[in-house]
């Protein structure tokens, strides 16, 4: 009971909840090494998911949000040291970057980067674009308010409970602008409120919550 | 003020972004919870009838999510998608699991009652969502819907609709495959079939 077009059967009845778990556990197993199959269930789950919409309308208390919320921050509580986020304050250290003090250094050690192919000022603020050897591409928006948008393509995908994180450096010390995870094309779009006294951007990729200091390799090095 | 930066771009951002921040961003999980616990909570409601286990189902599949988000695939559908059929998986798994079918009838009867009112709270964009669904239903043949209804909202298996309906099992297997292909189409899934 495992040729292709008897799955295929049974993949309506699946994706509706309507088949027998026997049934239920072939297919999970056959569109694990069938991309076809796999792709087709999506839809039709995604189609089924719709039906839900059919049912009325109802709001949900927001006590029951409160509820969800507290039942995360306790497992969240309850989970072994190390992988919680770090809390503000807990080790009250911040590590000087060195690699980014000595950002000559940096820029030779990175995945080849090269910054300011080309400058444009199309649309609001100045556009710097850059590129790597390595396929990599995207530019940066510095706007008018002192802020820069970064947009990066082409990055490597992260595992699980990671993302890339970019950086305004001052004076050597790193400070956390926000995380972004990749979305389709490798595409990462991070932004930075505030770049004045910064000497450079970078992104790193990241475990996620962590804002004290860069831990991984950095991907892109944008000096200012 | 920059938790509220935080949160715009936390809005900015697709379910599944949101989703890969959420084991460590809390933020991120309160606006993925935003954005679909309306309809996870009304699907719930429809299928168990009861608004304390509607409540304990959605706390549940949305836990699940979270405990999840870090082993989750795009290739299982979307975010939205993964998160109604926990809730779907789970509501018929504890129908079936009552032995107490006809009380589920009663309360469905009850519920369908309840609607008409609860149709009045619907917002704009619910009744716009919902209008779309059912013009993508429209499209089906009744015969094909109704084998798609009673296995959505009452969990029951191809064999249990083809006794109910008295036809053969073959019959309720072809109608439920057409009828859920055609709603795919309907709804804009079917363009990378025909790709």
């Amino acid at each position: 009971m495992s040729g292709h077009d008897e799955i295929r059967e049974l993949l309506a009845p699946v994706a509706l909840g309507a088949a027998t778990p026997e049934e239920e556990q072939t297919v999970e197993a056959h569109v694990r090494r069938c991309d076809a199959c796999a792709g087709e269930l999506a839809e039709l789950r995604s189609a089924v998911g719709e039906l839900a919409v059919e049912a009325p309308q109802v709001e949900p208390p927001p006590e029951l949000r409160r509820r969800v919320m507290d039942a995360v921050r306790a497992e969240i509580d309850s989970r072994p040291a190390p992988l919680r986020p770090a809390r503000r304050g807990a080790l009250g250290w911040l590590r000087p970057w060195p690699v980014v003090a000595a950002l000559a250094v940096a820029v030779a050690a990175l995945i080849g980067w090269n910054v300011a192919l080309q400058r444009g000022n199309g649309g609001e603020g100045r556009v710097v674009a850059v590129a790597s050897p390595a396929g990599a591409s995207g530019t940066v928006r510095f706007l008018d308010d002192g802020g820069a948008v970064v947009r990066v393509r082409n990055l490597p995908a992260l595992g699980p409970g990671r993302a890339y994180e970019l950086w305004t450096i001052r004076g050597g010390k790193p400070r956390s602008e926000g995380f972004a995870s990749v979305g389709p094309g490798g595409e990462v779009v991070v932004s930075a409120a505030d770049l004045a006294g910064a000497s450079a951007m970078a992104i790193t990729p990241e475990p996620l919550g962590n804002v004290r200091a860069p831990t991984g390799a950095q991907v892109v090095v944008i000096p200012l | 003020m920059a938790r509220r930066r935080h949160r715009e771009e936390l809005a900015r951002l697709a379910d599944e972004d949101l989703l890969v921040l959420a084991d460590r961003d809390q933020a991120a999980f309160e606006a993925l919870y935003d954005r679909h616990v309306r309809v996870a909570y009304s699907l719930a409601i429809r299928l168990l009838g009861d608004r304390q286990a509607a409540e304990d189902l959605v706390q549940e599949a949305f836990l699940a999510v979270w405990r999840g988000s870090t082993k989750y695939s795009q290739a299982r559908g979307s975010v939205r998608t993964w998160l109604l059929s926990i809730v779907h998986h789970r509501a018929i798994d504890r129908l079936r699991q009552s032995s107490a079918m006809d009380r589920r009838q009663e309360a469905l009867e009850e519920e369908a009652r309840a609607q008409r009112a609860q149709d009045t709270a619907d917002t704009a964009i619910g009744r716009v969502e919902a209008q779309a669904v059912r013009s993508a239903l429209a499209g089906v043949p009744s015969d094909q819907l109704e084998v798609i209804r009673l296995a959505y909202y009452g969990g029951l298996t191809q064999q249990e609709i083809a006794e109910q309906l008295s036809l053969p099992l073959g019959t309720v297997k072809s109608r439920m495959r057409l009828g859920l292909e055609r709603m795919r189409r309907n709804l804009g899934g079917g363009e990378v079939a025909t790709a």
